[in-house]
C-alpha cells in the first residue's frame, strides 16, 4: 500500500506536567508539536526520562495532556469522554505493550479476536481474520495455546496480531522489544516493518535499541520532554 | 456480553485455592442459614405441637366472661347451638367439653390451690395427648378417678392410691362443696404449670360438684388441618361468636407465645443479616485481593476498548461463578451437617421456652425455600456486593496500572 502523506495524527503544543505543587512538579512533555502521516514507521527515541512513554500514553489516550490537543483522524481524543474514547481507541488505535499483556485466561485465537468482538464483528469474519493474522505472525497451529504456553516472542506476535486485526488507523507500541532478546526483537520489528509495507499500517513506537532504530523510517528524538530532532529517512 | 462472562468465569479458577476457600466461607454462611432456619422451624413446630396436643388444643370456645374471671358460673351459652355448629363444620375433626375452675386439694398433711379439669376421657383423648403423660396409675376413667400432677403429689406429700379432699365453690351459690377422692393416676407432663397445679376428674363429677347441671366451661377443638383453624377469618369463629361465646384458635389463646415466636423470626432475620454481612465483607476482601493483583489486566482491557460497564460485568460474572460454586458447596455442607442431626434430632430434655416445655427432640424442619430462596438470595447478595470491587476495577487509571507492570 502506498503512503498517501495524509496526516492522521497531530500533536498540538502538547505539555504534560506531573505533580501539583511547584516543588514536586515535573514537566514530562513541553510544547511537543508533531504530525504522523499515514503509512509512516516512526520510532521515538531518547534517554530514560526523555518523555517517550508519556508521549505514547498521551497519544493512545491513556493519559490526558496538561496543555495542547491530540488529534487522531481529525478528532481531539483528549477531549473525549470515557465511553467515547474507549470506542474510538477500539476502532482506530492498535496498542502493543512492552510486557505483551495478553489476557491470560484467553487462548491466542481468543486474544486476537477480542477487539473484534468488542467491535461487534461476526464470528465468520473474525475467524477469517484470525486465521489470516496467525499466518502473518507465523503462529499457525498455536491458536489454542494460552499465553503461558507461548514464548515471549510468540506472545508479542499475538499482541501484534491483536493490535492489527481490527484494522486500526495507527498501531502504537511502547518499547515492544524491551522484554525480548535482540534476535527475537529484530524479528518482531522486521515483521512490523513488513506489515507496514504490505498493508500501509502506520506504526509509532518507542525504543532504546539502536538496531531497531536503524529500521525506523522516521526517527523522532526526545530530550527533557521536547522533540529535539525529527529525521525522516 | 458472553466474552466478559467467560473471562470472569475463567478468572475464578486462576487462584483455585483462594476461590475454593472463599466459596467454602460463603457456603458455610449459607449452610448456617439453612440449618438455623430448619432447626428453628423444627423447634417452633415442636412447641406448637406441644401446645396444640396439650390442654390448649387447636382451638377453644368459652363464655367471654369465663376467660377473664375463671368463675364457675360463666358456662358456655347456647351449648346445643354451639355443638351443632361444631358438628356441622367439615374441618372440625373432634371436640371435647371441659369443666374448669379453681379448687383446693388437701391431704392429711398439706393443701394446695389448683385448677381442676373435668374431662370426658374418651373425647379428651381425641383432642389431646395428655393421657400419654400418665406416669403412674391410670388416666381419668370414671367418676371416682382423680389424676394429679406429679409435683402436686409431692407438695401434698401423698402417693398413688391415697385419699384427698377436693374443695370447690358451687357455681351460683358460692357454697363450698367437698368430695373425697382417691388418687388414681399421676401426670408427668413436663410442664411445671400442669405438674404442680392441675388435677383431672371426670366431667360428670365436676358438673356435679360445681352444681352446673349439664353445662360446661370450655370446648377444646381439633381440626382436620391445623392451619385452617389458625386463620382468624375462618367462618367457624364468626359463627361461634354469634352465639355470644368466644371461639379462637390456639394462636389467640397463647398470644404471648405467638409474639415470642414472631420475635424469634425477627432474630432469625437479624442473624441471617449479620451472617451475610460477615460473608459479604469476606467476598469483598477476596475480590479486592484478586482485583489488585490484576489491575494491569483491567488497564489492558480498557486500553483495548473495553468499557467500564463491561469490566463491571466481568467482575460480577466472576463473583457470580463464585456464588454458584458457594451455593453448591453450601448445600453439600448443609446435607453433611443437617442430615445426621435431622435424623436423630436435638434433645433439649424438657427445657421450657416461652412457657412451653420442649418435650420431644427437635427435628430439622425442611421446606423448599431453604434450597430455593436461600441459595438464590446468597447468589444475588454475592453478585450485588461485588459491584463495589467491580466499580473499583472499572475505574483503573490506565497509564499508572500499565506503568506498574513494566
Amino acid at each position: 500500500m502506498e503512503n498517501n502523506n495524509e496526516v492522521i495524527f497531530k500533536l498540538n503544543d502538547i505539555g504534560k506536567v506531573f505533580g501539583t505543587t511547584s516543588d514536586t512538579q515535573v514537566h514530562a512533555l513541553s510544547d511537543v508539536q508533531l504530525e504522523i502521516k499515514q503509512g509512516e514507521f516512526t520510532a521515538f527515541v531518547g534517554p530514560s526520562g526523555s518523555g517517550k512513554s508519556t508521549l505514547i500514553n498521551v497519544m493512545n489516550g491513556f493519559d490526558v495532556p496538561t496543555s495542547g490537543h491530540v488529534l487522531l483522524s481529525g478528532k481531539k481524543i483528549d477531549l473525549m469522554g470515557e465511553s467515547e474514547l474507549a470506542n474510538f481507541r477500539r476502532d482506530h488505535i492498535g496498542i502493543i505493550f512492552q510486557s505483551y499483556n495478553l489476557i491470560p485466561v484467553l487462548t491466542a485465537k481468543e486474544n486476537i479476536e477480542y477487539v473484534m468482538i468488542l467491535q461487534g464483528i461476526g464470528e465468520e469474519e473474525r475467524s477469517k481474520r484470525v486465521k489470516e493474522f496467525l499466518s502473518i505472525v507465523g503462529l499457525e497451529g498455536k491458536e489454542d495455546r494460552y499465553p503461558s504456553q507461548l514464548s515471549g516472542g510468540q506472545q508479542q506476535r499475538v499482541a501484534v496480531a491483536r493490535a492489527m486485526v481490527s484494522r486500526p488507523d495507527i498501531v502504537i507500541a511502547d518499547e515492544p522489544t524491551a522484554n525480548l532478546d535482540s534476535k527475537t526483537g529484530t524479528e518482531l520489528v522486521d515483521m512490523m516493518l513488513e506489515l507496514n509495507n504490505k498493508y500501509g499500517t502506520t506504526f509509532v513506537f518507542s525504543t532504546h535499541d539502536p538496531m531497531i532504530m536503524e529500521k525506523a523510517k522516521r526517527l523522532v528524538t526526545l530530550k527533557d520532554g521536547k522533540v529535539v530532532q525529527d529525521e525522516v529517512r | 456480553m458472553f466474552i466478559f462472562i467467560k473471562i470472569g468465569y475463567k478468572n475464578l479458577f486462576r487462584n483455585k485455592r483462594r476461590s475454593v476457600l472463599t466459596s467454602i466461607v460463603i457456603g458455610l454462611g449459607l449452610a448456617s442459614m439453612i440449618i438455623t432456619d430448619g432447626f428453628m422451624d423444627g423447634m417452633s413446630e415442636n412447641m406448637v405441637k406441644t401446645i396444640t396436643t396439650g390442654m390448649v388444643t387447636e382451638g377453644q370456645v368459652h363464655n367471654p366472661l369465663f376467660s377473664d374471671s375463671f368463675d364457675a358460673k360463666d358456662v358456655i351459652m347456647e351449648k346445643d347451638k354451639v355443638e351443632k355448629i361444631l358438628s356441622n363444620d367439615a374441618q372440625v375433626e373432634n371436640y371435647a367439653k371441659r369443666v374448669i375452675s379453681f379448687a383446693m386439694l388437701s391431704s392429711a398433711r398439706n393443701m394446695r390451690n389448683i385448677t381442676v379439669y373435668g374431662v370426658d376421657p374418651e373425647k379428651e383423648k381425641q383432642v389431646t395427648t395428655t393421657y400419654k403423660y400418665v406416669s403412674e396409675g391410670k388416666y381419668v376413667e370414671d367418676e371416682q378417678s382423680l389424676l394429679v400432677g406429679s409435683l402436686l403429689l409431692e407438695r401434698l406429700e401423698v402417693e398413688l392410691g391415697d385419699k384427698v379432699v377436693l374443695t370447690v365453690a358451687e357455681a351460683h351459690s358460692g357454697e363450698l362443696s367437698q368430695v373425697l377422692l382417691r388418687i388414681s393416676g399421676v401426670l408427668t407432663a413436663g410442664s411445671k404449670e400442669m405438674d404442680e397445679n392441675a388435677a383431672f376428674i371426670h366431667i360428670k363429677k365436676a358438673q356435679s360438684i360445681f352444681n352446673i347441671g349439664q353445662n360446661y366451661h370450655e370446648i377444646a377443638i381439633k381440626f382436620r388441618d391445623r392451619s385452617v383453624g389458625e386463620q382468624e377469618t375462618y367462618p367457624l369463629w364468626a359463627q361461634l361468636n354469634h352465639t355470644g361465646n368466644k371461639g379462637e384458635s390456639w394462636k389467640g389463646i397463647v398470644a404471648s407465645f405467638t409474639e415470642i415466636m414472631g420475635m424469634v423470626d425477627q432474630s432469625k432475620g437479624i442473624m441471617a443479616f449479620i451472617l451475610m454481612l460477615l460473608v459479604g465483607v469476606g467476598i469483598v476482601n477476596t475480590l479486592f485481593m484478586s482485583i489488585y493483583e490484576r489491575m494491569f489486566e483491567f488497564a489492558v482491557l480498557r486500553a483495548l476498548g473495553t468499557k467500564s460497564r463491561e469490566i463491571i460485568i466481568m467482575v460480577m460474572s466472576e463473583a457470580g461463578a463464585m456464588a454458584v460454586m458457594s451455593v453448591v458447596l453450601g448445600l453439600i455442607i448443609t446435607v453433611i451437617l443437617a442430615l445426621p442431626l435431622g435424623l436423630s434430632g436435638i434433645d433439649y430434655g424438657g427445657m421450657e421456652f416461652a412457657d412451653v416445655t420442649i418435650r420431644e427432640p427437635i427435628f430439622y424442619e425442611f421446606h423448599w425455600s431453604q434450597i430455593t430462596s436461600f441459595p438464590v438470595a446468597t447468589f444475588m447478595f454475592t453478585v450485588l456486593i461485588s459491584i463495589y470491587p467491580a466499580y473499583h476495577a472499572a475505574k483503573v487509571t490506565m497509564a499508572q496500572a500499565i506503568k506498574k507492570t513494566l
